[in-house]
């Protein structure tokens, strides 16, 4: 028979041709296998933000330790693996990348910096294989994050020029985030409380009836509140005192218009935000703020009342401080008798 | 007649001061016992709105008091300033003539509002400004 190739020449072609194919692919197979992988692998970004001209630290531990190595490859990818063609994310710059720090195996320069790939060089040496290794690149430029995610193959030669067979290879991951901004705000707060006494912060603050007893010519009666202001606010707060003089019916006290000493006979009401010792009465502005009582009620041993007059100040913010209002009341020997009263307003508000 | 653009954009600054006031009664004769209070708030509020345009706020009060609960009573106060200080000085008669920048009849607020003792609580405020109202500055205070 011409022309036609037996079944059998058949069955024996597609042998050969099997056996010729599964050595070619064994061949290959063979040849991968001789690289093996790079333990604890890590890649360290000082910035994660897109396009950042940040510090790359890469990490591992180099598997081989018989065969020398002369130079390693960093080639930024979007696949870490080696079947796939590597396409360098973009945005990724690492072609001015300084290496600033390296340890364990160690002795490289920087033989080249493209934008994609960096190659360390050394004269060849067996690596330590005992301990990972740490090589620190300054002024990488991130890709932009489009995608988010990249990888770095790291390949390491005999050669000091990576090329030529692999010795080791491995593959990190790192991403690029935009980051979660986190904003709040403190609010002005301005904080007033008003007793009889304040022994503590204004939940202590308890009491607003002063009870002066029986008001007598021959001495001064007197009596103590106070307040406690506090604020974050920028332009500071203002504490004013509103109000009448003490009255019974038609007959009233003389409030005194100016800051004056107390002088019992004569028909007085005022106060102050001072310690005093003529009389014996009140305190000095307490605690760490920086409110501080206006002139008219900053004399020790002066006392006056102006109805709306602002009593204490502070023009910035203020920790608290705590006043201690001190009252003389003095009466003449022809005040009417009676039930004297008077009711006093202090009104805490914000500059402006 | 014009148009809206040509109107253009007319911003009125708005400022509210909330104050805290609390009494202390001198009385020379038998004493009475009575609760002392101690408020949070917000300080100040400054705004701006255009004509016919409202806006809606909260304001902040804290009841500084662990044991007494509050029962707040506001009311809208003119004011002027006291001196270079910018200390305000208020006008509580409510009788008072109206001050030419008065706030009071734009603002919308609550008359009372309960506090429970170390609790604090917001209060809704609203600012409406009349299409015709002209251009300026205006300042209230709420007692």
């Amino acid at each position: 028979m011409a022309g036609r190739l037996s079944n059998q020449g058949k069955r024996v072609a597609m042998m050969v041709f099997a056996f010729v194919l599964m050595g070619y692919l064994g061949l290959g197979l063979a040849g991968q296998a001789d690289a093996l992988a790079l333990g604890e692998r890590s890649l360290l970004i000082d910035s994660s933000d897109a396009n950042a001209d940040t510090q790359h630290t890469f990490t591992f531990t180099y598997a081989t330790s018989s065969t020398s190595v002369g130079s390693v490859a960093f080639e930024y990818c979007t696949s870490p693996l080696p079947a796939i063609a590597c396409s360098a994310p973009a945005g990724i710059d690492a072609s001015g990348a300084t290496l600033t720090q390296q340890t364990g195996t160690n002795g490289f320069v920087v033989l080249s910096s493209q934008a994609s790939r960096i190659v360390l060089s050394r004269a060849p040496s067996v690596p330590v294989t005992a301990g990972s290794s740490q090589y620190v690149f300054d002024n990488v430029i991130n890709p932009d994050g489009t995608p988010s995610t990249f990888y770095v193959r790291i390949t390491t030669y005999p050669t000091i020029d990576a090329t030529g067979p692999e010795t080791d290879f491995g593959a990190v991951v790192n991403a690029i985030t935009s980051g979660i901004d986190i904003t709040t705000e403190v609010p002005p707060i301005l904080n007033f409380c008003v007793g009889v006494s304040i022994p503590g912060d204004c939940s202590t603050a308890e009491g607003n009836l002063i009870d002066l007893g029986t008001l007598k010519t021959a001495d001064v009666s007197i009596g103590t509140s106070q307040m406690t202001a506090a604020t974050n606010a920028l332009f500071g707060l203002a504490i004013a005192v509103y109000g009448t003089t003490m009255t019974s019916g038609n007959n009233v006290l003389t409030p005194l218009a100016s800051p004056t000493p107390s002088a019992p006979g004569n028909s007085q009401f005022g106060l102050n935000l001072r310690a005093n010792s003529t009389p014996g009465i009140g305190q000095d502005p307490q605690g760490a703020g920086s409110a501080v009582p206006t002139a008219s009620y900053d004399i020790p041993n002066r006392f006056t009342f102006n109805s709306g007059d602002v009593v204490a100040i502070s023009s910035s913010p203020t920790d608290t401080r705590k006043f201690t209002a001190s009252y003389i009341v003095n009466i003449s020997p022809t005040q009417p008798p009676g039930v004297y009263t008077a009711t006093l307003t202090y009104i805490c508000s914000a500059t402006f | 007649m014009t148009s809206t653009n040509t109107r253009g954009f007319i911003k009125r600054m708005l400022r509210i001061l909330p104050l805290f006031a609390a009494g202390i009664v001198l009385f020379a004769a038998s004493s009475v016992q009575a609760a002392s209070n101690g408020l949070g708030i917000t300080p100040r509020k400054d705004y701006s709105v255009e004509q016919g345009k409202s806006i809606s706020d909260v304001l902040y009060i804290s009841n500084l008091s662990l044991s007494q609960n509050l029962e707040v009573t506001m009311r809208l106060l003119d004011f002027g300033a006291q001196n270079e200080t910018g200390a305000p000085a208020l006008q509580l008669n409510e009788d008072a003539p109206a001050v030419p920048w008065t706030l009071k009849p734009f603002i919308k607020i609550p008359k009372s509002v309960s506090v429970p003792a170390g609790k604090s609580t917001n209060i809704p405020i609203s600012i409406s400004i009349p299409a015709s109202q002209g251009a300026g500055s205006y300042y209230s205070a709420i007692e």
